[in-house]
């Protein structure tokens, strides 16, 4: 039941974000061949300058306006599918509600995960058409080529723990900040009948905020100071040591992940009151 | 009839006042009609190349007296003067659009600006910035070690810093050269010898290749790696090997990453055991989660702890 409760929240999600996603790879090559313009040494007339400038802008607009888009379409279905009038028949659906909101979240967190990988590709593929003359060489090949062995040789098998370090830590970052809005969606479900979006975004806000003062503290003191001893740690403990704190930080966001999807959980098993 | 004759009063006062400043206003300054020497408060200032200063010079309320030739031809003149005005910077523009920047040294200081410039017997300072104080002192001629020639790999990914020296006064800074760091070795290059005219322009990665010399002294050597780890190992102020700021950064992270995860333990704990089928899968998850967190802290604090 699961797979199809998945099958249309990807439908849902991802009807318009098709659309979005390849509008901002046309401006990326766009934006390219824009960039690639002004590596010429030929002085073209200022309106064409003019012009140049306002369609990059325009394309580094778009970038922020599919990231953005792709998280309301993210969180329209949910809070559509579970507080509005459809909420009525998603929840007398033969299903768990486990599988409900696991439904939600698996989709969400691909939607948003595929949306930063499209963000990626979008940078790459304007680099590519603004620097194609350069890039496509030989000689940066080659370059490319000895800056990958000299990575390997750096780091030799702490790359590929690195690597899955990073990937473990952002796919977990993005379940948490879905989880944290499904929170506030839902808390705001729960204490107002009326204006729930203003209340979800309130409640967002003010969480947020807490959780980047204390994100703030944590760089200012914590960082500074983990480096200093790390410093002085001989070097064999260098990445080995690393390893470890990073693994210790995935650790970490996953209870706060655990913690949030309990508590979103809890209040769409106890607390939801349709009526 | 009184006030009328405090009014009048006060108008000649105003006048004379403007009269007797007017007249202290006119000014024995002047600026000889080929730009190559000056006269400010009676001292003789030369023309010369302060390309190798650093002049750390600021607008100077001093007034020349111009020529009838001068205020032909000059639409504006700023003039910019160091500490005890030994260097005067003088920005004229032209009413034909030119301008010219000339800078003008007192002619008493002409022998020790030479001195800097030409002798390689004075002190030299070499500076590492950071921390502040961080500077070495050291004779020009225990630099002058063998000549090599440093190719792009070396001027490339080296360290740099500036080597100056100054006059008995302090009113002078001259760029000597470029001290070079590169793998346990010490190169000096050297400004005079390389040709470069102007320190503000010099980069080491304008050059494929630059002729230095070797800093062979070992007295030298050691006193100049003690600074460079000095400089390296620098925190800008902040931790300093401050053990309160470490305490604090110490408490800060044991609270997050240990005192919490071992409440949520407890309580998740707690919950586990009284709660039914779904919640207590979920409660837990977050305990093994929260238990690991611990194992890994503390393994990390044991490894700073042994290796400090």
């Amino acid at each position: 039941m699961l797979k199809k409760l998945l099958k249309y929240d990807f439908k849902a999600i991802f009807k318009y974000w098709w659309i979005a996603a390849l509008t901002t790879l046309l401006l990326s090559v766009l934006g390219g061949a824009c960039l690639h313009l002004l590596t010429y040494d030929r002085e073209f007339p200022g309106i064409v300058y003019t012009t140049i400038i306002f369609v990059l802008l325009f394309v580094l607009f778009s970038y922020a306006a599919f990231s953005i888009l792709s998280s309301i379409l993210v969180f329209i279905r949910y809070y559509k599918n579970f507080f509005t009038d459809e909420g009525y028949l998603t929840f007398t659906l033969p299903v768990r509600r486990s599988q409900l909101l696991n439904s939600k979240l698996i989709a969400s967190t691909t939607a948003l995960f595929v949306t930063s990988v499209h963000c990626i590709v979008n940078i790459i593929v304007l680099l590519l058409v603004a620097l194609a003359k350069e890039i496509f060489t030989q000689d940066f090949l080659i370059d490319v080529s000895e800056f990958c062995t000299t990575i390997v040789n750096e780091f030799g098998v702490y790359l590929w723990i690195y690597i899955l370090e990073v990937f473990l830590f952002t796919v977990l970052y993005i379940v948490m900040s879905t989880l944290f809005l499904f929170c506030c969606i839902t808390i705001a479900s729960i204490i107002t009948k009326k204006a729930r979006l203003i209340t979800a975004i309130g409640i967002y806000y003010a969480a947020s905020s807490v959780v980047s003062f204390v994100g703030q503290i944590l760089y200012t003191f914590g960082i500074p100071s983990l480096s200093h001893w790390l410093s002085k740690l001989p070097t064999s403990y260098e990445h080995p040591m690393v390893a470890l704190i990073f693994f210790g930080i995935i650790l970490f966001l996953a209870i706060f992940c655990m913690l949030l999807y309990t508590l979103q959980y809890w209040m769409l098993d106890r607390k939801l009151n349709l009526n | 009839m009184k006030k009328r004759i405090s009014i009048l009063f006060a108008i000649i006062l105003l006048f004379s006042c403007f009269g007797f400043t007017t007249y202290a206003q006119k000014s024995s300054n002047t600026l000889s009609e080929d730009y190559q020497t000056m006269t400010v408060d009676g001292n003789n200032y030369s023309r010369f190349n302060a390309s190798m200063l650093d002049l750390n010079t600021s607008h100077s309320n001093i007034k020349l007296a111009l020529s009838e030739t001068q205020k032909e031809e000059i639409a504006t003149i700023e003039l910019e003067s160091s500490k005890n005005i030994s260097v005067i910077s003088v920005d004229i523009s032209f009413k034909d659009g030119s301008r010219l920047l000339i800078d003008f040294l007192r002619d008493d200081l002409i022998e020790e600006y030479n001195t800097l410039l030409n002798d390689t017997s004075q002190e030299y300072e070499i500076d590492f910035s950071w921390p502040s104080g961080n500077v070495v002192v050291t004779k020009g001629t225990t630099l002058l070690g063998d000549k090599v020639e440093l190719g792009p790999d070396v001027l490339e990914w080296c360290t740099s810093f500036a080597v100056t020296a100054s006059n008995s006064d302090e009113s002078m800074f001259m760029a000597k050269g470029e001290l070079i760091s590169y793998e346990d070795n010490y190169y000096y290059v050297d400004f005079a010898e390389c040709g470069v005219t102007n320190a503000a322009y010099f980069s080491l990665y304008d050059y494929d290749s630059l002729v230095a010399h070797k800093v062979t002294d070992k007295t030298l050597v050691k006193n100049l790696a003690d600074a460079e780890t000095a400089f390296h190992e620098d925190d800008m102020g902040f931790l300093e090997d401050d053990d309160f700021t470490e305490s604090v950064s110490a408490v800060f992270l044991i609270a997050v990453f240990a005192v919490i995860p071992f409440i949520i333990l407890i309580v998740c704990l707690i919950f586990t055991i009284r709660s039914k089928a779904v919640y207590r899968k979920l409660w837990a998850s977050i305990c093994i989660l929260s238990g690991a967190e611990i194992v890994v802290f503390a393994l990390a604090t044991a490894f700073i702890i042994l290796g400090k």
